[in-house]
This record gives structure tokens, C-alpha cells and sequence, in this order.
């Protein structure tokens, strides 16, 4: 008896709910019109956002390159780092070797002489013999450090046996700070 | 287990609206929307929510279609949307329950208007919860399984609830007709 009231019961309650499926309720008409503005919109911007995530990503792959090859650059620029001893040579011409005796190197204010002789790391200006050794090499070397970063000009005057100038040259250095990595 | 050949038409419209077919979407609106609408204004027991509710719940779904992995479930996850949508509706606005007969029939049409205006009555003294699950297996059709997948429940509280709850809803039913 239990079993065909409830039967009949979920037949109630099925076929309430089916007609209630079968019922001609409707939203608004503006509701689909509405729903497709907005789905529309989205995909507009998402489309927007896309192009605008890539030229983000382009331009910033373009500062960054740029800045990668300044940085390059700048080392590239650089002969040697601060308080470093580095080697520099005088180079010679033929008509150099007939005529040069002696070759007079003028330090700027922050670069010094490197030498196990104390007396020399002060001063400023040094003149050096040039040998008949040194002649046949076609260089003189000499070292110096420099103490603060940026370009540096070593003046170098080549003079004859009379003390007279045969040639003038600057060699100009660039120092980066210590630590920065250097090009040759 | 073979689909309802209902929920194979609208699995087919959602897989063109996951490609991006604005066509598809405008006739999957169209297949769906009525029985969205019923299934909001009996869980929300208001006209203008209902439509509200119905509204976003599209919008909602439509941003993360793509997300829907099996199609056939449309209308489950749909209608969890719409619910979840209510839950957050009732909690941060004022919401004022129960739908005017006069409400619906501007709304509704043809003959089975009578049994709307029943089960809406009868649904207005059963909790927001207990009409989402009662909807979703008799009115969306949904499974005991699914139903719990969304409702967050076994399958076999599914069912015990489910047998509860359809004898409530047949008392209630019976004192209407009674009275």
C-alpha cells in the first residue's frame, strides 16, 4: 500500500516538474542581445590585451637589447680596470729608431707608475732610455695603474740625443671600475 | 550511459562556442535560456533576480567555456553558476523573496502556467540549497552523481536527501490541491 502511494506520489511530482519543463517561460528578449554584447566585448579585449601583451613584450625586448649592447659597448671601450697594473708600450717607427734617445712619459693626475721601486710610483714624469735593445723590439714597455675610472691621457714625448723633440704622441686610456668585466 | 538527445544538441553548440563561433553562441542562448530562466525564478523566487541571475550566469559561463572539459555537462555547470551567483546575491543585497502570480504570468504562457505557480509555492518553503538540488535532478535532469558534484554531496546523500525532500515537496503539494 506504502509502495503505491509512493509510486504515485514521484509520478505527482514527475509530471509537475514536466509541465513546468514545457512551460513557455522566457527572460527578456534583451537579455541574448545583452549576453552577446558582453561576450563580444571580451573577446574584443581579450584580442586587445593580446596584441598589447606583445608589444609590451616587444618593446621590452628592445630596451633590453639595447641596453645589452651599451653595456657591451661601454666595455668594449674600456682598456683596463682601476688599480690594476697594466703594460703599455711605445711603439717605434723606422725614422724613430735613427733618432730617438729618449722617450719622456707624462702621467695624468690619477694614474702612477708601477714599479718595485717606490721612489718612481711618485712621480709623475719619467724619461726613458731608449736602448739600442728597445729600438729593436720597435717598443718600450712601461707600467702603470690607474686609481679612479674613465679616460686617462699619458703623454709620451719621444726626444733625440740633443734633448730635442723628435715626436709627440697621447695615448689615451680608458679605466673601468674594478669588478666590471673588460674588453682588449 | 547513453545522453538525452537534448543534451548532445547543446553539447555540440558548446563545442562551436569553445572555438569561438558567435553564431553558436547565440543558438546555444537560445536552446538553453528557458529552462535557465524557470530554473532561477524557482530557485530565486524572484522575477527581476531571476533575470539578473540568468543574465550572469551566461555571461559567467561563456568566459570560461573553454574550461568546460566534458560539453554534455553544460547544463549542470550552468545551473551551478546560477546557483552559486543567488548564494552571493543573498548574502551581499537585499533580496526580497517569493514571486506575484500576476509576476509570472507576464512571464509565462500557454497551459502549464498553473504548475509553475505550484511548484513555486511549494519551492518558496524549502531552503535556497535543498530547491538547487530538488531543480537539478527534476528539473535539470541531472544525475545523482552529477547533482552531488555540484551540490558537494556522496551520491548516496544524494539520493537519502533527494527522498526527503520529494516528500515534502509531495505534502505540501497535497495540502495546496487540499485546500
Amino acid at each position: 500500500m506504502n509502495d503505491k502511494h509512493s509510486s504515485q506520489d514521484e509520478k505527482v511530482l514527475k509530471d509537475l516538474f514536466a509541465q513546468v519543463k514545457r512551460a513557455q517561460i522566457e527572460p527578456s528578449p534583451y537579455m541574448k542581445t545583452r549576453v552577446l554584447a558582453h561576450w563580444r566585448e571580451s573577446r574584443t579585449s581579450r584580442g586587445l590585451m593580446f596584441w598589447k601583451m606583445l608589444s609590451g613584450v616587444s618593446l621590452t625586448a628592445v630596451l633590453v637589447l639595447g641596453f645589452v649592447s651599451f653595456q657591451l659597448m661601454q666595455q668594449k671601450k674600456s682598456d683596463g680596470v682601476t688599480q690594476q697594473a697594466y703594460v703599455i708600450h711605445i711603439d717605434f717607427n723606422q725614422g724613430d729608431r735613427e733618432m730617438v734617445a729618449q722617450a719622456e712619459v707624462e702621467l695624468p693626475e690619477h694614474v702612477h707608475f708601477v714599479s718595485s721601486n717606490k721612489s718612481i710610483r711618485d712621480e709623475k714624469k719619467l724619461t726613458l732610455p731608449v736602448d739600442v735593445k728597445a729600438l729593436g723590439r720597435g717598443k718600450l714597455p712601461f707600467v702603470v695603474a690607474s686609481d679612479v675610472s674613465g679616460e686617462q691621457s699619458i703623454r709620451v714625448r719621444l726626444l733625440n740625443e740633443k734633448n730635442e723633440l723628435v715626436r709627440e704622441q697621447v695615448m689615451k686610456l680608458r679605466f673601468a671600475k674594478q669588478g666590471s668585466s673588460v674588453t682588449f | 550511459m547513453s545522453e538525452p538527445a537534448e543534451n548532445v544538441e547543446i553539447a555540440a553548440l558548446v563545442v562551436r562556442v569553445q572555438k569561438g563561433d558567435e553564431r553558436a553562441c547565440g543558438e546555444l542562448i537560445d536552446a538553453t535560456q528557458s529552462q535557465l530562466y524557470k530554473f532561477c525564478l524557482l530557485l530565486s523566487q524572484n522575477r527581476e533576480v531571476a533575470e539578473d541571475l540568468c543574465q550572469e550566469a551566461y555571461i559567467k559561463a561563456l568566459q570560461s567555456i573553454s574550461k568546460l572539459q566534458n560539453p554534455v555537462t553544460f547544463m549542470g555547470w550552468l545551473y551551478q553558476i546560477a546557483k552559486n551567483l543567488f548564494i552571493d546575491m543573498t548574502r551581499t543585497s537585499a533580496y526580497r523573496k517569493n514571486v506575484s502570480e500576476e509576476e509570472l504570468a507576464e512571464v509565462a504562457t500557454g497551459n502549464d502556467l498553473e504548475s509553475v505557480i505550484q511548484v513555486q509555492k511549494i519551492l518558496a518553503e524549502f531552503e535556497a540549497e535543498d530547491r538547487f538540488l530538488l531543480l537539478l535532478v527534476e528539473l535539470g535532469g541531472c544525475s545523482y552523481k552529477e547533482a552531488g558534484d555540484r551540490a558537494g554531496l556522496s551520491e548516496d546523500a544524494v539520493r537519502s536527501k533527494l527522498h526527503r525532500l520529494r516528500q515534502r515537496f509531495i505534502q505540501s503539494y497535497n495540502s495546496i490541491k487540499g485546500s
